[in-house]
């Protein structure tokens, strides 16, 4: 499924979330994905404990985080979502620090579906005009309607 | 409220570390130039007019264009780097003093600005036009900032100096004469000490001398004290190569009296600078308080000259204001060098992990790229996408596909992945050379990569 579509019909947004700590962000921006079941919340623990192991893996570019973790991890369809941060949070990520986006992603399984949309939500960061459009919103139906203005 | 005071403590980290990192890899041309003018200046240890010729080229130009470059490379890989030092040459030409912090401003901002162009341009090049646009950019864009640089920089400096002078005057004036290194110790590192020495110092100096036959004035900037408390922290608490490079600097500075050699270290840390406003401070005081003074301007400003021009019987009282200086600076150096030493050392590592052609074996076709990361659907799919792009659009025929760290294929030539992963892929065995950026989405460092790609494919 489309990542962008995904966005406009399941309305997996948040808007100017309030966190006080990256992990906050990751369980409180996480719902977009509880909400539609697609994951289960161990899903979010998890990418909270391989970022504490690891590094803050899910940091992809200055101020823009993907949370997502394996499909074993708790996955169990294929989900979506958006979030922005009310104040920028410190994900540990010293190059992209601070984080104001995040998008949430989970797949269960083989890679083909998950493919296209990856690559729509790396077109989406590399966006400078939308991201910043985004991040302006002041409500989900701004994001949405950003978002479905971007499906050709 | 703590999120707020993170991202400020941030902001001034972020900062910090550019500067050190566009200092720290350049070191060894410092030193370099150290070594020669420590030899062969008229004042050195072997003098030789013919090779010390290459003093004032190499501080004028090579040394501040060697940290534009670096610094515009930061921002925006090679291309930014190019753009940086062209940009530097404008403030280089545009003053007449050493242009260590102009190259430290130009050079980044050259980068942002070619970074900028190319970011508005992506995408908008007609098939076949690239090369063309990629170079008239750089090169227009480089051309504006390098005159703006040009232009700027004259009345910059201007403000700077009127300020030194009037604020080193009203404190000879108060005769507050340790309050003098506020504004001598920033000002040698700005190049502007000749400025206050001319316009002041040496003045108020020799008519000193001719009234009491010495002048604590001569001291004032060329106290080895100082700069010599700082090297001595970096020696003891720092490490890797800056570490290692202090104890040249010492000789240079201390025995060679190229007081120049500890401004990168300054530079790398400007919050350093209250280190040597400190020694300097202190050791005017010991000074005044022992009736220290020189016949003359020690020059260069080596312990060997320090005692060369000091008045009978009057050796002692200087040393021991040296001493002073170099305790109270080394002190006040040691805790800040001690926290910095932990993260210079780790940038150094990984910016020797980052992308370095020189590590591809030449000659060795490259036929696919592979990203990586945990999973190896997210985060690796993510650069994949990008750089298919950038390949593509330069009708290179290559494969770029992605994996999980745990599942690296036997037939990776090259692997890209996240910085926190790089240990984690080296760790698999693989036989590929691996590099590791911190932006996925955009690195700068995939421009390397697809002029890497192009050229193997010759």
């Amino acid at each position: 499924m489309n990542f962008l579509t995904f966005i406009k019909e399941q309305k997996t947004v948040i808007c100017n979330l309030k966190v006080d700590s990256w992990e906050e962000a990751i369980l409180k921006g996480g719902k977009v994905l509880i909400d539609t079941n697609s994951v289960r919340p161990e899903y979010l623990s998890a990418i909270i404990k391989k970022c504490k192991q690891y590094g803050p893996y899910i940091v992809v570019a200055p101020g823009i985080a993907m949370p997502h973790a394996r499909p074993e991890e708790g996955a169990l369809a294929l989900g979506y979502g958006i979030v922005t941060l009310k104040d920028p949070v410190v994900f540990n990520d010293p190059d992209n620090d601070p984080i104001r986006l995040m998008i949430f992603l989970s797949a269960p399984n083989a890679k083909e579906h998950n493919e296209v949309a990856v690559c729509q939500i790396a077109d989406l960061c590399d966006d400078e005009a939308i991201v910043t459009a985004i991040l302006n919103a002041r409500s989900e139906e701004e994001i949405i309607s950003i978002i479905s203005e971007r499906i050709e | 409220m703590e999120n707020s005071k993170g991202t400020l403590r941030l902001g001034i980290q972020k900062v910090g570390k550019f500067l050190s990192g566009m200092v720290m890899p350049n070191i060894g041309a410092f030193i370099a130039w150290g070594l020669i003018t420590a030899l062969f200046i008229p004042t050195g240890w072997t003098p030789n007019e013919a090779l010390s010729s290459l003093v004032g080229p190499m501080i004028t130009y090579l040394l501040p264009l060697l940290i534009g470059y670096t610094g515009g490379k930061i921002v925006w890989g090679v291309r930014g780097g190019v753009v940086g030092a062209v940009a530097t040459m404008g403030v280089i030409v545009g003053a007449e003093i050493p242009m260590f912090i102009g190259a430290m401003v130009m050079g980044p901002l050259g980068g942002w600005v070619i970074k900028k162009s190319d970011k508005v341009l992506e995408g908008k090049v007609p098939v076949g036009f690239e090369m063309l646009m990629d170079n008239f950019s750089a090169g227009i864009l480089g051309m504006l900032v390098s005159l703006f640089g040009f232009v700027a920089i004259g009345p910059v400096i201007g403000i700077l100096v009127s300020l030194l002078q009037a604020g080193v005057n009203v404190i000879i004036q108060a005769k507050l004469l340790p309050l003098a290194s506020i504004f001598i110790e920033p000002g040698k590192v700005l190049f502007l000490n000749n400025a206050i020495n001319h316009g002041i110092l040496s003045p108020l100096g020799i008519q000193q001398v001719q009234e009491t036959g010495k002048s604590i004035l001569f001291l004032l900037e060329t106290n080895p004290g100082p700069g010599l408390g700082i090297l001595l922290a970096y020696w003891m608490f720092s490490k890797g190569t800056v570490k290692a490079s202090a104890p040249g600097a010492i000789i240079i500075h201390f025995f060679g009296g190229i007081h120049e050699i500890y401004f990168p270290y300054i530079l790398m840390h400007p919050i350093l600078i209250l280190s040597a406003i400190a020694g300097g401070a202190s050791g005017i005081l010991a000074f005044m308080i022992t009736g220290a003074g020189e016949v003359a301007t020690p020059s260069p400003g080596s312990i060997f000259a320090l005692m060369a021009v000091a008045p009978k019987g009057g050796i002692l009282p200087i040393l021991f204001g040296v001493a002073v200086a170099t305790a109270v600076s080394f002190v006040v150096a040691m805790p800040f060098v001690k926290k910095f030493a932990k993260t210079d050392d780790s940038e150094e590592k990984l910016s020797n992990a980052k992308l370095q052609m020189k590590d591809i074996k030449r000659g060795e076709k490259i036929t696919q790229i592979t990203f990586a990361c945990d999973a190896g659907m997210g985060s690796s799919a993510m650069g994949a996408n990008k750089l298919t792009r950038m390949l593509k659009a330069k009708n290179l025929d290559i494969k770029v596909n992605h994996c999980s760290v745990d599942d690296i294929p036997a037939s990776a030539q090259i692997i890209i992945c996240h910085r926190d992963l790089l240990q984690r892929v080296k760790l698999s065995g693989t036989k590929a050379t691996c590099f590791s950026v911190s932006n996925l989405v955009n690195a700068p460092e995939y421009a390397d990569v697809v002029e890497l790609v192009e050229r193997s494919q010759k």
